[in-house]
């Protein structure tokens, strides 16, 4: 339909139509036909399904670039030797300034208009607790530590070909050529586990080898010295947040579970060889079945953004983040991208006085936090108990009265 | 510099009577042919003397395989007998031990009935193969000494002292004759490469007892090694009527004198890394030479990178094992501290 209309175009005017992508309105001129380059915003899920297929196998770091692990041999040493290679391993990290010549990076400033990005947080999903709000409502929480956060590695914008990277969610095409890229780490180990390669890359930053490693796309005035590092109070108490991280796996499941079929009835029925199949697979008169289709497969073990979680609380001493609700992505002891919520809504309430701490929290030598930091909605026990005042309780009398005016009218 | 040096000091004690054969036109190659030349004859003339093939009973005891072999008296070795037995042995046994006394070298042969073991690296108690592996080493450099410089530079080996682990590594005095030349990381690792050819070479270590004019005609082109030759010569045995001196061959390649046993073969280096180079003031040849450090582990022993760097860190700092020194000479058993 769209080529009939472009041919016709052709033949009544004389000038060129121009698609709609290169930001002209679809009012400038006699010559522009909307209809001939409709772009669809909105997706159905089925080619949804398909455009993320990829994420069923992307990995937060793919062996492929470096070579991660190594050692892990009996060396056959004594025992003293053991231990005394064991305290080696702890001296050479514990006192170790940075290598670096130069003194800490110049932080930059938030500005809301060329929109800024922060980094993102390397967390560990550790469970799920109840917590209850001021008006007496429970809700669940999970809770995520921010093991060992490190940054490790900045490279400017300059140096980053979006084409060849191969990312959690397809980047904006905007940002291209305008963020840099951070790599962030998390939970420091033995560099006897790993390739010389793999422990090279942390050496220029003067942190010991990370068992997991990320990137983040920042704007340059977020930029953060690498061997910097990251703590929880990095998200302030009532902030919101994105997750990123890889759902449980079921393995192979059918139809019912995956999708959430019906199914057929039981035995009891007569229903012969019908109870959890998927039904009709074909699609009319087309030969063929349609890509996404959805059928048995394997389920789960992909990663899986889920957007908008609120910090409700946020634990100093273990730099833990309480999360909203119970079904954040992932098993427990699941490694997931953490980074400032990128919904519009939320994004709009930050402005240059109201932001997280930029570009990250720095701790001061005379400030020190308290433990557990709250946000204003949620109760804590230290606080006086909550009253029948403070707790909404729905009228049960009024409906008692509809129902028996109701029966009284039979 | 070579040649100055030879013509001021005409009475100098370590110029014996054929030294007036002048060094500064042959290079490190030719001279290490000349060796193995010497080597050869006098391992054909000592294989020749053998007229009648005798056979020794040697008992075997080891943990794979005990039995009693019937093998030939002065041309059967331990790695002969270890053939017979197991392909394990033969990898990985690096000396043997005769009546549990005495430490022999795998590719010596045997003299008499006797009960053998196996040595190799993971054992309890390695205390001899350890100093073994670590003399073969000092052993390799002077071979890489010799071969690794370009035909220009005349290298003059001298001695390596006794290993001693408390050192952090080990090492050979050699008067390189390059003048101020401080290696960077890169010519060392180098250096470390040849060690590694060497290893897939597989070369085996040979032993050779032989007299005092032989080695004069052997080390004629090497001035340190001619003045040590009168304090290294020893009655090796109650039998024989000449004092000797032991030399070893490793492969087809390299000639040099030392007292202990060697390893069976350099397939069983490990990770082999020069360290540094110091110089040293050896009184005694009135010198200054070079010390030439390395570390290096069995092949058995399978270390991390950081653990060997670790160790290799402490092998850069200065090597005091005891320096070249030639000790006044003893009538019947002469003895100097310098070489093992």
């Amino acid at each position: 339909m769209n080529r009939a209309l472009q041919t016709i175009s052709t033949r009544l005017f004389t000038r060129p139509v121009l698609p709609s992508s290169l930001g002209i309105l679809p009012n400038a001129g006699i010559n522009f036909i909307p209809c001939a380059w409709i772009r669809q915003h909105k997706l159905t899920d089925q080619q949804m399904r398909l455009r993320y297929k990829k994420l069923h196998w992307h990995k937060f770091y793919n062996d492929k670039w470096v070579q991660r692990r190594g050692g892990g041999w009996d060396e056959k040493m004594t025992p003293e030797n053991q231990t005394f290679m064991q305290e080696v391993v702890y001296e050479t990290y514990t006192n170790k300034e940075s290598p670096l010549k130069d003194g800490p990076w110049k932080h930059g400033e938030y500005t809301t208009n060329p929109e800024t990005i922060r980094t993102g947080v390397l967390g560990l999903k550790l469970g799920t607790l109840p917590q209850w709000d001021k008006k007496g409502r429970k809700f669940h929480v999970t809770l995520v530590q921010i093991i060992d956060n490190h940054v490790v590695n900045y490279t400017p914008p300059e140096m980053i070909n979006f084409r060849t990277l191969f990312t959690t969610r397809p980047l904006r095409r905007d940002l291209h050529g305008k963020v840099g890229m951070l790599v962030v780490g998390a939970l420091s180990s033995d560099p006897r586990k790993f390739t010389r390669a793999y422990n090279g890359l942390f050496e220029q930053a003067g942190i010991p080898p990370k068992r997991k490693l990320t990137r983040f796309f920042v704007t340059p005035n977020s930029v953060i010295k690498p061997g910097t590092p990251l703590y929880a109070t990095h998200f302030r108490c009532g902030d919101y947040v994105d997750v990123q991280a890889r759902s449980i796996d079921f393995g192979f499941q059918g139809v019912m579970r995956r999708y959430g079929f019906r199914g057929g009835p039981s035995d009891e029925y007569g229903a012969t060889k019908f109870h959890r199949k998927r039904g009709t697979v074909g699609s009319g008169r087309k030969h063929k079945i349609l890509p996404g289709t959805r059928m048995p497969g394997l389920m789960g073990n992909k990663l899986v953004m889920m957007k908008g979680l609120k910090v409700w609380r946020i634990n100093t001493k273990y730099n833990v983040l309480y999360l909203m609700g119970p079904a954040v992505p992932g098993p427990n002891h699941g490694y997931m991208r953490i980074q400032d919520s990128s919904l519009y809504e939320r994004k709009q309430k930050l402005t240059k006085d109201n932001h997280p701490p930029f570009p990250t929290y720095y701790p001061q030598d005379g400030k020190i936090l308290d433990e557990e930091l709250f946000s204003d909605d949620i109760y804590h026990f230290d606080q006086p108990t909550l009253t029948l005042d403070d707790v909404q309780i729905a009228p049960l009398t009024t409906r008692r009265t509809t129902a028996k005016t109701a029966q009284k009218k039979k | 510099m070579m040649k100055i040096r030879y013509c001021l000091n005409p009475i100098s004690r370590f110029q014996s009577t054929s030294s007036a054969v002048s060094r500064s036109r042959l290079t490190n190659d030719e001279i290490r042919q000349h060796r193995l030349r010497i080597y050869n004859n006098e391992r054909q003339t000592q294989m020749e003397r053998i007229r009648r093939v005798e056979k020794i009973e040697i008992d075997v005891e080891d943990p794979i395989q005990s039995t009693k072999l019937l093998m030939n008296k002065n041309l059967s070795t331990p790695y002969h007998c270890a053939k017979h037995l197991s392909s394990v042995l033969v990898d990985r046994s690096c000396l043997a031990l005769i009546d549990d006394e005495i430490v022999w070298d795998m590719n010596r042969p045997l003299e008499r009935d006797c009960k053998l073991k196996f040595l190799h690296f993971l054992e309890e108690k390695c205390e001899e193969q350890n100093r073994a592996y670590w003399r073969t080493c000092s052993f390799i450099i002077g071979y890489i000494l010799e071969t690794a410089f370009k035909s220009n530079y005349n290298v003059e080996l001298c001695s390596f002292p006794p290993p001693q682990f408390q050192y952090g590594s080990f090492a050979y005095d050699a008067q390189l004759n390059i003048g101020d030349w401080k290696p960077t990381r890169d010519d060392l690792r180098c250096l470390s490469i040849q060690a590694y050819k060497l290893r897939d070479n597989d070369l085996r270590f040979e032993r050779l007892d032989i007299t005092q004019s032989v080695a004069e005609e052997m080390f004629k082109y090497d001035r340190f090694k001619l003045a040590q030759i009168p304090y290294m010569l020893r009655l090796l045995s109650p039998s024989d009527n000449q004092t000797r001196l032991s030399v070893y061959r490793m492969g087809d390649y390299h000639v040099d004198i030392t007292r202990g046993p060697l390893i069976s073969s350099t397939k069983q280096i490990g990770r082999f890394e020069f360290s540094a180079i110091h110089n040293i003031d050896v009184p005694s040849y009135n010198e200054t030479m070079q010390r030439i450090q390395a570390l290096s582990i069995p092949n058995q022993l399978h270390l991390h990178y950081w653990t060997f760097d670790y160790l290799l860190e402490r092998a850069k700092k200065k090597n005091n094992a005891s320096i070249p020194t030639l000790a006044k000479p003893k009538t019947s058993d002469n003895k100097t501290d310098k070489i093992e």
